[in-house]
């Protein structure tokens, strides 16, 4: 068998946990994908291309769309595929998927540029219309991925966030991801952010049109090097035992597995997982362990598995009380917590409920405040005030998208 | 694959999330190896706690112990990962493309008018969740992912995209400001209009259209 693609390891804040109280520990599971081997052959994409194209696109904004979109076509190759969307409440197909090869190129990049701003955004339907043909060419040997674009609110077709996210979900489950780019401040983040992260692809925000570009090459830069895909981790909660995941990543619970979605990930890329657990009291001198298994396909779609476990051993309180604490991985761990509480503020205050989102940071900073560094609670504190008087669309995007970058420990 | 680890019967028992009675009884009826009593303690190796999990998930498809004793006897430790890791997430039960393609063939999906105000579903709401999702999304607090298998309870598209797509033809009411909208003259020649319309550019248009449709023999509706 080859070297592993894919690490596990588990860590926890301290090893022991006390007999007559219920403890509570933060564990961390860092999950490391190899480096791209020089000779490695890189996975093919099959991808769609969903742009938007409706009257507010018009001008630079959709130029550099179709600048972007004409860079991506030079990235790929003919072991790659391409669908060409543009919406706006009329879907067009105006490529069905294709290999790039050089002659299709040219005529991808001359339906680029024929591309003319519309109506009003139907997005679900162009985003389903990109997964329908990316399904179409599915392949189990490389990535499968629609990138949907778009600067404004969906208002026709599928706009409800939950149900979209619902059926992002599903796609993923069934091989087919998206990743999601929302530029300038007329689009809705956090339903682009749902769609991208239930769909198991990633979402960026695109502050200026000019940016486009660069952010499209960032998103197919990971996607020609994805080494693994369709990861998860699955953890067994021992009996009494209880473990919640912090950062409010996709999951699920099956009887006493929590199972932990990740994606596709590419070569040299970490991501930290925290989950905080909670023991029962126990006799001095047993034992409780929290395995944790990898699962994910290769490039060959062929699935494996690591594994990592991490126990803890019962002692007195006392005793439990005098080991040091791990605390830059309590830091870690505040700091993902903290960015899912921003979210969840930015949810509140964007639905006009300014003070009931400064208190619900403020209350989550209290709780992370002992091992938060005095700058990050700093800034957290004024991040509340600023929710309390309300932000601008700006402030909003780009709050949240820090936040979902933290939360996903992505850099 | 770290081979190396042995765990003690108690190690083994916590991990699996079993008791140590039950490890002794399924080594006696033949379900688990012996485990290698060669120093002070029985220890045991990752092997047995792959077989434990299978064991598990076995009788949770209520597989009676002489049948599961039958299944995995002769597996090997890599067939016995194996037959985990394809047990891990129930299969889905259609593919990518047919899921697609049940959204996409929702009925009248290519007919849909104008949504009436942006960002609000067309039509009357089957709930009140619906109809405001900023305020629905913020009485959810913590993100609650969906159930991602909840497909095999409910496989027709969610209740609230049949109301989406059924939803009624919504004429010329547009308040917003800079939007633009594409009337359908014939299949393939759209006319394109950015509103708000003063009222003589809205006469002037609804003639334009009646005439662009006698133009293909079809007269305004």
């Amino acid at each position: 068998m080859d070297e592993q693609v894919l690490k596990l390891t588990a860590s926890a804040d301290r090893r022991l946990v006390a007999c007559e109280v219920s403890s509570q520990r933060t564990v961390e599971w860092a999950i490391s994908a190899a480096e791209l081997p020089r000779h490695a052959n890189r996975a093919p994409l099959n991808i769609a291309l969903i742009l938007d194209r409706s009257g507010s696109m018009q001008g630079e904004k959709l130029r550099n769309v179709q600048h972007a979109a004409k860079y991506v076509l030079d990235l790929l190759d003919e072991r790659d595929r391409v669908a060409l969307v543009a919406y706006d409440d009329q879907v067009s197909l105006v490529a069905r998927s294709t290999p790039v090869t050089a002659a299709q190129r040219d005529v991808l990049k001359r339906a680029v540029d024929a591309l003319r701003p519309g109506g009003w955004t139907d997005l679900s339907g162009g985003w389903v219309t990109g997964c329908h043909e990316v399904a179409a060419y599915q392949s189990s040997a490389g990535v499968n991925r629609a990138l949907l674009l778009t600067d404004g609110l969906a208002n026709r077709g599928i706009t409800d966030v939950e149900e979209l996210a619902h059926h992002a979900s599903e796609l993923r489950v069934r091989g087919v991801a998206t990743s999601a780019f929302g530029v300038g401040l007329g689009f809705n983040e956090q339903l682009l952010a749902a769609l991208a992260e239930q769909g198991g692809g990633h979402f960026y925000y695109i502050e200026r049109a000019e940016q486009i570009a660069e952010v499209f090459r960032r998103e197919l830069g990971e996607l020609l090097t994805v080494v693994v895909r369709e990861v998860f981790v699955t953890i067994t909660v021992p009996r009494g035992v209880t473990v919640e995941l912090l950062g409010d990543l996709p999951h699920e619970r099956v009887g006493d597995r929590l199972r932990i979605f990740l994606g596709d990930l590419c070569a040299g890329e970490r991501r930290l997982l925290y989950t905080r657990v909670l023991t029962p009291p126990d006799a001095s001198g047993a034992s409780v362990a929290l395995a944790g298994t990898l699962c994910y396909a290769d490039l060959d779609g062929r699935t494996a598995t690591v594994e990592a476990t991490v126990a803890f051993s019962y002692a007195p309180e006392a005793d439990v009380l005098r080991l040091p604490l791990a605390e830059e991985l309590l830091r870690r761990a505040s700091e993902i917590e903290l960015a899912a509480s921003t979210v969840r503020a930015l949810r509140l205050e964007r639905a006009g409920q300014p003070g009931q989102a400064r208190a619900l940071l403020l209350q989550s900073l209290a709780a992370a405040a002992p091992y938060l560094a005095a700058p990050a609670a700093a800034q957290y504190s004024a991040l509340a005030e600023q929710m309390g008087d309300g932000m601008s669309e700006g402030q909003r995007k780009a709050t949240h998208f820090a936040a979902y970058q933290a939360r996903q420990s992505r850099k | 694959m770290a081979e190396e680890t042995l765990y003690t019967i108690g190690e083994l028992a916590e991990l699996a999330g079993v008791t140590p009675r039950t490890i002794r009884y399924y080594t006696a009826e033949g379900l688990l190896p012996r485990p290698d009593a060669r120093g002070q303690y029985a220890l045991y190796s990752p092997e047995h706690l792959l077989r434990l999990r299978l064991i598990g998930q076995l009788k949770a498809g209520y597989l009676p112990l002489g049948a599961i004793k039958a299944r995995i006897e002769h597996l090997s430790a890599d067939e016995i990962r194996t037959l985990l890791g394809q047990q891990e997430p129930p299969p889905p039960p259609d593919s990518a493309a047919e899921y697609v393609a049940r959204l996409l063939s929702a009925p009248a999906r290519q007919q849909l008018a104008e949504a009436p105000l942006p960002y609000q579903l067309p039509g009357a709401p089957p709930c009140g969740s619906v109809a405001q999702p900023q305020a629905n999304l913020a009485a959810a607090a913590p993100a609650q992912p969906m159930p991602p298998h909840r497909l095999a309870e409910m496989p027709a598209p969610a209740p609230a995209l049949a109301v989406a797509l059924q939803a009624p033809r919504a004429e010329m009411a547009i308040a917003d400001a800079d939007q633009w909208r594409r009337i359908t003259i014939e299949p393939g020649v759209e006319l394109h209009i950015r509103e708000p319309l003063n009222d003589q550019q809205r006469r002037a248009v609804e003639r334009l259209i009646a005439f662009g449709r006698t133009l293909f023999g079809r007269e305004s509706s």
